[in-house]
This record gives C-alpha cells, sequence and structure tokens, in this order.
C-alpha cells in the first residue's frame, strides 16, 4: 500500500523528530491515497458492518434475558432485551472483523515495499505510524457506522464510552492483524482473522455465556465488558477502558517488533 | 494434448498454485481440529444461561460444519482472484475459457473433499458415542464445502481483489455461522435460506438419527446446482479470462 511514497526522501532528510514525523505523514499519506483508489473498500467498509450489526439486532427475538453486566460498583445482574445486548456485542465485533483484515492486508500489499523504503532510509516504527493512521481513520469510520446501526436496537447509557469500547476492539485487532500480516500469508491470516474474534468476541466473551477465566486474557475480553457496561450499567466500568488502552498498546508493540524483524 | 490431458494439466495447477505454500498446507490439515475443538470448549460455556442451550455434540457439529465451509469458501476466492492471471495464460495458450473454469472448480473442489474428508475424521473421534450415518455425514460437509466454495467463486469473480472478497465471504459466513449453531436464540423466516441452512440440517440428521429428509438433500443440492450456475455465469459474464 506504499507504492507512492518516495523512497529518496528519507536519505537527505536529517533524522531529527520533525523529520521523521514528516516521513511518517508522507507514509501515511501514500497508504491513505491507496485506500482511496479503491471505491469498492471503501463501501464494504461501511455497507458491512451496517448490514452484520443490523440484521443480527433484528433475527433475535425481543425477549428479555438476564445477563452480568460489569459496571463501577462491580458485576450486577440486569434483564435487558436480547436484541440490545447482541447489537452491544456486534458493534466491537464488526469493528475488529473490519479492522483486523484490512490491517492484515495493509501489511501484506507493502512487505516488499517496506524493504526498498528501508534501504531508503526509512524507519521501521515511521512505516509503522503511517499504516496505523490509515488503519485508525478506517477504525473511525467502521466505529461510526457500527455504533450508528447500533442505534436502532440500543441507545447505550454511556455512548461516548461505547464508541471508545468499538474503537479499542477496531484498535486490538487492527494491529493484532498488522503483526499476522508479518508471518502469515493471506489465506491463513484470513482465516485467523475469521475464526479468532468471533470466537474471541462473540462466544467466549458473550455475556450469555459463562466463559473460564483463561478467557479474561483473550484481545476481546476488555472492549467487550467496557461496551456492555457502556450500554446498559448505571456507571461504566472504566478499569476495562484502561486494560483495554493497554491492550492497544500491547498489540501495537507487537506489530511494531514484527515490522522490525521483518526489515532486518 | 487432448481435452481430457489439457483439463488434467489445469487441474494439476489449480492445486499447485493452492498447496504451493506450505502454511496452507497446515492449515487444511490443522484447523478442522482446531476449530471443531474450539467451538467445543467456547459452546460449553453457554450452557449457564437459561433458554440457551447448546450440548458438545452441537457445538461440534457447528465446527465441523464451520471449519469445511468457510476453508472451502476462501479457498474459492483465493483461487479466483489469485489464479486469474495464470487463467489468462492459459487462454492464451489456447485452453476454452469455460475449459479453465471447470479445471478451477474441479481444483477447489478437490481440496474441499481433502478438507471435508479431515473434519469428519476429527468430528467422528471426538463427538461423544457413536455416530449412526458417517457416509451421510461427509456428504453434508461436502454440500457445505461446495456451497461456499462456490460462494467464494463468484464473490471472487464480482470484487476481483483479495481483500474486499475476504471482507465479503467473512461478514456472511460469520452471520451463517452462527444463525446455523442455535447458540443464540434467532427468529426469521429469512434464515431458511441462508446457505448452510440444508447442510446444516443433513449433517444434524446425519449424526442424530442416522437417516436424512429427503427435502433436505432436494434443497442442499439445488442450492449447490443454483450457485454452480451461477459461478460459471458470473466468470463467463465478467471475462476476466477471455
Amino acid at each position: 500500500m506504499s507504492t507512492d511514497a518516495d523512497p529518496d526522501a528519507g536519505v537527505t532528510e536529517p533524522r531529527s523528530g520533525g523529520a521523521r514525523r514528516s516521513r511518517a505523514g508522507r507514509a501515511a499519506v501514500a497508504e491513505l491515497r491507496q485506500v482511496l483508489r479503491d471505491p469498492l473498500l471503501l463501501v464494504l467498509v461501511v455497507v458491512l458492518p451496517g448490514y452484520f450489526v443490523g440484521v443480527w439486532g433484528w433475527i433475535v427475538p425481543d425477549e428479555p434475558i438476564t445477563v452480568p453486566i460489569a459496571g463501577g460498583a462491580g458485576v450486577v445482574d440486569h434483564q435487558v432485551p436480547l436484541p440490545e445486548l447482541i447489537a452491544a456485542v456486534i458493534a466491537p465485533l464488526a469493528g475488529a472483523l473490519v479492522v483486523g483484515i484490512t490491517g492484515l492486508f495493509a501489511v501484506q500489499r507493502a512487505r516488499d515495499v517496506d524493504a526498498r523504503l528501508g534501504v531508503a532510509g526509512y524507519r521501521p516504527s515511521e512505516l509503522l505510524a503511517g499504516r496505523l493512521a490509515v488503519l485508525g481513520a478506517i477504525g473511525i469510520v467502521v466505529t461510526g457506522v457500527g455504533v450508528g446501526v447500533a442505534r436502532l436496537h440500543v441507545v447505550p447509557a454511556h455512548p461516548a464510552w461505547f464508541v471508545l469500547a468499538v474503537g479499542l476492539a477496531c484498535g486490538i485487532y487492527g494491529a493484532i492483524g498488522s503483526v499476522l500480516g508479518q508471518v502469515l500469508d493471506r489465506l491463513p491470516g484470513v482465516y485467523f482473522l475469521l475464526f479468532a474474534p468471533m470466537i474471541d468476541m462473540m462466544l467466549l466473551q458473550n455475556p450469555l455465556a459463562d466463559p473460564p477465566a483463561w478467557a479474561a486474557w483473550l484481545p476481546g475480553h476488555h472492549p467487550i465488558r467496557l461496551a456492555t457496561s457502556a450500554a446498559f450499567a448505571e456507571t461504566v466500568a472504566i478499569e476495562h477502558a484502561l486494560w483495554g488502552g493497554v491492550a492497544v498498546v500491547g498489540a501495537v508493540t507487537l506489530a511494531a517488533a514484527a515490522t522490525t524483524l521483518r526489515m532486518r | 494434448m487432448g481435452t481430457v490431458g489439457r483439463q488434467r494439466a489445469a487441474v494439476a495447477a489449480g492445486l499447485r498454485s493452492t498447496l504451493r505454500e506450505p502454511t496452507t498446507v497446515v492449515l487444511l490439515l490443522l484447523l478442522p481440529p482446531v476449530v471443531i475443538w474450539t467451538f467445543d470448549v467456547s459452546m460449553q460455556t453457554f450452557g449457564a444461561t437459561p433458554g440457551v442451550e447448546v450440548g458438545a455434540a452441537e457445538a461440534e457439529r457447528g465446527g465441523a460444519l464451520f471449519s469445511t465451509a468457510f476453508l472451502a469458501g476462501l479457498l474459492g476466492v483465493f483461487q479466483v482472484v489469485g489464479a486469474a492471471e495464470a487463467d489468462g495464460r492459459l487462454v492464451v495458450c489456447g485452453y476454452r475459457p469455460a475449459e479453465v473454469v471447470s479445471a478451477r472448480l474441479v481444483a477447489i473442489g478437490l481440496a474441499s473433499l481433502l478438507v471435508a474428508g479431515i473434519t469428519l475424521g476429527t468430528f467422528l473421534a471426538l463427538v461423544p458415542g457413536d455416530v449412526p450415518a458417517p457416509g451421510l455425514a461427509m456428504g453434508a460437509l461436502v454440500l457445505a464445502a461446495a456451497t461456499y466454495a462456490l460462494l467464494g467463486v463468484i464473490v471472487g469473480s464480482l470484487v476481483g481483489r483479495e481483500l474486499e472478497g475476504s471482507l465479503a465471504l467473512v461478514f456472511l459466513a460469520d452471520f451463517d455461522s452462527f444463525t446455523s449453531l442455535d447458540a443464540i436464540p434467532t427468529e426469521s423466516p429469512l434464515l431458511d435460506y441462508t446457505p448452510l441452512t440444508y447442510a446444516g440440517r443433513l449433517l444434524e440428521d446425519a449424526t442424530t438419527t442416522g437417516s436424512i429428509a429427503a427435502g433436505d438433500l432436494l434443497a442442499a443440492v439445488g442450492y449447490v446446482a443454483l450457485l454452480l450456475v451461477a459461478a460459471m455465469a458470473v466468470v463467463e459474464l465478467r471475462g476476466e479470462i477471455a
């Protein structure tokens, strides 16, 4: 995705902080230009999460169900309509699927170009920053669509925290997609990113489930807990936002390490 | 070279392009057991919720259906998109477009058969108790694989790119898998027409009662036949290999 980047730019510029930011910015612009050239991708990024969240809220019966929801005062049983619960879980899942798979392909497409840009003086961190900026932009679009469509079924008690939960899911799985793009081929990578978010967020983190203790270490744990808390609890379980942020930082660090190792 | 020899060469080329990546081969062999086991572990967690009951056999059946169908679907997308250039060269070398398309479909079908076989073996090993009709279960898995392989071919041909094709297939597959699992209660007449509905019913009957409903079999085969016609039409109309 970095085919438009100027490979000579990094050779002549000093390695000051401003120059690094400038090169990262150019890498981001090149990536973004590549995405914008692909109108079908843009359409899918908007349509698929909308369809997914919308249809799921529509096909489940409108019956109340009692589930444990994390809140500021701990986990408390709440009775919530099933369509609302499912919409609150599906919105982060849709984001994770789109941004994760896009991250995988963004890295896969750019692997050869990255090697050349590395020779031309670009640092792995600069290339990764550019890529993550574009994934972040896609994540914002997907979050907007997912949250917007989810509102057809559920009006979150704390909308800003709900948006953050969907954004965290996008960030964590986007970075995981970037890591997988460095170590796996496309077919296994897509397969993994088809299964992992679904098993993690829809099954193991679902408030309908009673997951084993180790499920709390999975990437979708904190985004789903935060999303359901933001949607239904009187006060938000903020610790899930904090730990979700830590998970994003950890996943991005892994992506940086994978990019650096790959460019050596 | 005669028609049969040419077909064989084209099928071999398609299979080679699918299986030349070591990670893909490992995936084909390892994913069915991993997915079935993961479904088993994950679905057990739903047992505590009143009104949501999924037994071990149902979970393993869902995992078997899911792993077979979607691996075949992704193979369909990647075969069509990845092999478009090579297929174009085959046409330049004198192959008829219909020969190339059918060779591509046969290659995907063989890979799907392999996946269905591995999945069934894993399923038979993991499922509690005896499976009354393993042959019928294999047939149901092959129909599920064929359904999604053809959907993959259609999506890949329409979209023409791996990223976009993968995204479209993943969202269809995830939705289909969950509605056919019955882990979350659903109610909509539209769910009678999702791609895995009839193959799922066949697998359920084959693994529980040992006999299948003729109507479900006809519907599943009809689904595959319709998708086959649609796939051939889409590939021809797109003219990507002409």
